[in-house]
């Protein structure tokens, strides 16, 4: 059975070559808009809060993107917060730009906001979508550091 | 029994103070204990270890990776496994995360439980590394199945997929991880398949943010995902966590039909609540058998449906007229400008949305720059931020079938028909998995996957005779719209009776494999055109084959939810290694009678080298 079956896929992949299916882009790095990245999968854990403590040197323990090269919010020292606005910046933009939504959910809770005031602080976040959003080559640790500023303001 | 041990163990624990030389006793009389409680032959070891019987008629793991195993025999001999395993615990100069305690707690917690003994009784070790990634990165406290839908333009993947999500106590899934085995396929080479078939690649667990998996599966690669909550309790995914580790950095051949993404799942789930047997065996481990199995077993409490960025965009288009679906494209494609949207009402929030997300998919595709995305992005969100505050989703999305609603995967059928005039009667079987003409429910639309079909036919007053062979069959009917441009594709490969110069059919070889276009709409259904390659091989031609090129066109109704309609017409031209013309018509429809029986009748007629035949066909599919 196995080796029928394996006869069929040589043909299917041959196939398939023949008529170019393309891998699709698995985006590329940065730190704004448009960074969805998709890290090297190599290692057993991609955790993505890493405990910062600098056993990550160990390639085969790699984490997925890490937030050094992109700044650091100057309010938020945790890390989990910060890899979450990398890896997800553009779907907290459009959520803050509707008003809700699930990476919206996801930062308020990061930023410990209790659930009973979220309502009002995403309205205000919507609100305020410019100042937290000024120009489309914004940076994720500037973004964490204006919905602080829109937060306490 | 495990009082006295306790009590042995104490006592014995209480000379510890006493020379070194005493040590080895102790250990020995541990070795001693575990051997007459015949711990080796209980289920968890077996289950930890990945025992499975042989075909020599002993135990053999399933593991490939020599670290796995503390004995140079550990492979195949679970008492030695054991043993070497208790003197690793007391005897290893493994420092930290890299002792035996640290690198294989699931064994070490339940040998300490079945022995009655505590850390204490242990040599101390510092597991920092693990116990950092369990409390502080993961902490694991519920278990979810995920299943991305199948997905067609992967050969790895039209079976679908089948994850394990580690909840934590955070309230948003985003912050979970999940669980994926899979092949490290370093190569994407013609051998792929092949290697993935034989084994030749090494499957590894590993352990992502669950956001990332979101975004592969269903931001681009456009697949649905279903995530079933498991009634596991927080102890039994402590459990699971501790057996997972056990497993980090460590291999086992990766066997694309039984010892693959699903399968090896499944181990995990035993290590959480070991009285599930899952892991018992099956030929074929098809993801969404894997879903039913654990659904019967009662582990499931629940499930959610996650759509995918196309499964959303397809959504808001669908309360938009034509032109305000075509603002969308026309904004997401740098166009128009996202200011211009006139109306004020929901529907500029929807033209908005729909732009947002389209802007998205093309940049995912390729389709747009990233400096063209930030911009077209960042604009039509600042527009969307000034529509007013709607509290929740405007247009909810409906949750289709889940997956394990659908017809199970082997089929047998009984059909009975006449052709040319001559009765006959036909037995068929499939292993796996879906064809267009099967119920739909709970399966992709327009897709086929079909491997190994064997159709037996009975002429009245002749033999018994093979009649058909679909070794692999593989339909993708993606339909094209405003949006969104798949192509469509098939192959088929296999053995079928074919009617040569004289009117006698003769067993033979076919490969036709076909690309083009698919588009759907409310009056037609599902209609298509495809063009084909046709390789056919056998005593009937003039070389011993011919091959030929071909156009073929279809139409796919659905006249209702248990009623399908599927109209082909097919015309073939072979010109090298012999010299003739085919021309294929049919008519078939299927009639769902329960979600695992259907008939289906079909009428179809063709005509080769100038020899015309007819057939009507009437059958009974049983799905089990």
């Amino acid at each position: 059975m196995k080796r029928i079956a394996m006869l069929s896929l040589f043909t299917l992949l041959f196939v398939a070559a023949g008529t170019g299916f393309a891998a699709d882009r698995y985006g590329s790095a940065g730190c704004g808009l448009g960074s969805m990245l998709l890290g090297d999968q190599s290692g057993f854990m991609q955790v993505f809060a890493a405990t910062t403590n600098g056993t990550f040197g160990n390639q085969t323990f790699g984490i997925t993107s890490g937030t050094s090269n992109c700044g650091k919010s100057v309010f938020a020292s945790n890390e989990r917060l910060n890899e979450f606005v990398k890896a997800n910046l553009d779907n907290i933009a459009r959520d803050v730009a509707v008003g809700h939504g699930e990476s919206l959910e996801t930062l308020s809770e990061l930023l410990e906001i209790s659930p009973d005031q979220r309502q009002a602080v995403h309205a205000r976040l919507k609100a305020n979508f410019t100042k937290i959003f000024p120009s489309e080559k914004v940076q994720m640790a500037e973004v964490i550091d204006n919905i602080i500023r829109v937060i306490n303001g | 029994m495990g009082g006295a041990i306790s009590l042995f163990i104490g006592v014995l624990l209480l000379i510890p103070v006493t020379a070194k030389a005493d040590e080895p006793s102790k250990l020995s009389i541990i070795l001693k204990t575990a051997e007459d409680a015949q711990l080796s032959r209980e289920r968890y070891w077996s289950l930890l270890l990945h025992y499975k019987p042989s075909w020599s008629g002993g135990l053999r793991s399933l593991i490939d990776d020599p670290k796995f195993f503390l004995s140079p025999e550990g492979k195949e001999n679970p008492r030695a496994e054991l043993e070497a395993t208790i003197r690793a615990f007391f005897n290893s100069t493994g420092k930290g995360d890299e002792h035996p305690r640290c690198r294989f707690p699931a064994r070490y917690a339940w040998l300490k439980e079945r022995l009655d003994m505590a850390d204490a009784d242990f040599p101390a070790v510092d597991c920092k590394e693990f116990k950092n990634k369990r409390d502080g990165d993961v902490k694991p406290k519920a278990l979810v199945l995920v299943f991305p839908s199948a997905y067609m333009n992967n050969p790895s993947s039209m079976f679908g997929h089948t994850m394990l999500r580690i909840d934590s106590a955070y309230q948003s899934r985003l912050l979970s991880h999940v669980v994926n085995y899979g092949a490290d396929v370093d190569d994407s080479g013609i051998l792929y398949p092949f290697k993935g078939i034989f084994g030749y690649y090494k499957g590894y667990f590993k352990i992502f943010p669950y956001y990332e998996r979101i975004r592969e599966y269903g931001d681009i690669e456009q697949r649905d995902m279903w995530e079933y909550q498991l009634n596991l309790s927080e102890e039994e995914v402590q459990k699971m966590f501790l057996h997972l580790w056990e497993l980090k950095d460590i291999y086992s051949y990766y066997y694309f039909f039984d010892e693959n993404c699903s399968y090896n799942l499944l181990f995990l789930l035993e290590a959480a609540r070991p009285s599930q047997r899952l892991t018992d065996g099956s030929l074929w481990v098809i993801p969404v058998d894997t879903l039913r199995m654990v659904n019967n077993s009662g582990m499931t409490k629940g499930v959610t449906f996650r759509p995918a960025l196309s499964t959303r965009i397809s959504h808001i288009a669908s309360f938009l007229d034509r032109q305000s679906r075509r603002k969308a494209l026309e904004i997401a494609g740098g166009k128009s400008e996202p200011t211009l949207v006139e109306d004020n009402g929901q529907d500029r929030i929807r033209v908005l949305d729909l732009a947002a997300e389209i802007t998205q998919y093309q940049y995912n595709k390729g389709i747009q720059t990233k400096e063209e995305y930030q911009k077209r992005y960042l604009s039509i969100l600042t527009e969307r931020s000034k529509t007013p505050l709607v509290a929740e989703d405007l247009d909810k999305i409906p949750v289709p079938s889940p997956p394990e609603e659908g017809h199970f995967s082997g089929r047998f059928g009984l059909g009975m028909g006449i052709k040319n005039g001559t009765p006959f009667q036909e037995i068929r079987y499939r292993p796996s998995y879906h064809s267009l003409m099967d119920p739909d429910r709970g399966y992709v639309e327009g897709s086929q996957v079909v491997f190994a079909e064997t159709a037996v036919r009975y002429y009245s007053g002749g033999p018994v005779r093979l009649e058909r062979l679909n070794v692999i069959d593989i339909v993708s009917l993606a339909p094209r719209d405003d949006f969104f441009s798949p192509r469509s594709w098939k192959v088929n490969t296999g053995l079928l009776q074919k009617m040569g110069r004289s009117e006698e059919e003769r067993l033979t070889y076919q490969l036709n494999p076909g690309v083009g276009l698919a588009y759907k709409n409310t009056a037609f259904g599902l209609f298509y055109t495809l063009a084909e390659m046709n390789l056919l091989a056998g005593g009937l031609f003039r070389d011993n084959y011919a091959l030929g090129i071909g156009l073929q066109a279809g139409v796919l109704k659905k006249l209702t939810d248990t009623w399908n309609v599927y109209l082909t017409a097919e015309s073939t031209f072979f010109e090298i290694g012999d010299s003739f013309q085919e021309h294929r018509f049919s008519a078939v429809q299927s009639v769902t009678l329960s979600p695992n029986n259907n008939l289906a009748l079909s009428l179809s007629w063709q005509k080769t080298f100038n020899n015309e035949s007819t057939e009507t066909k009437c059958s009974w599919h049983y799905y089990f």
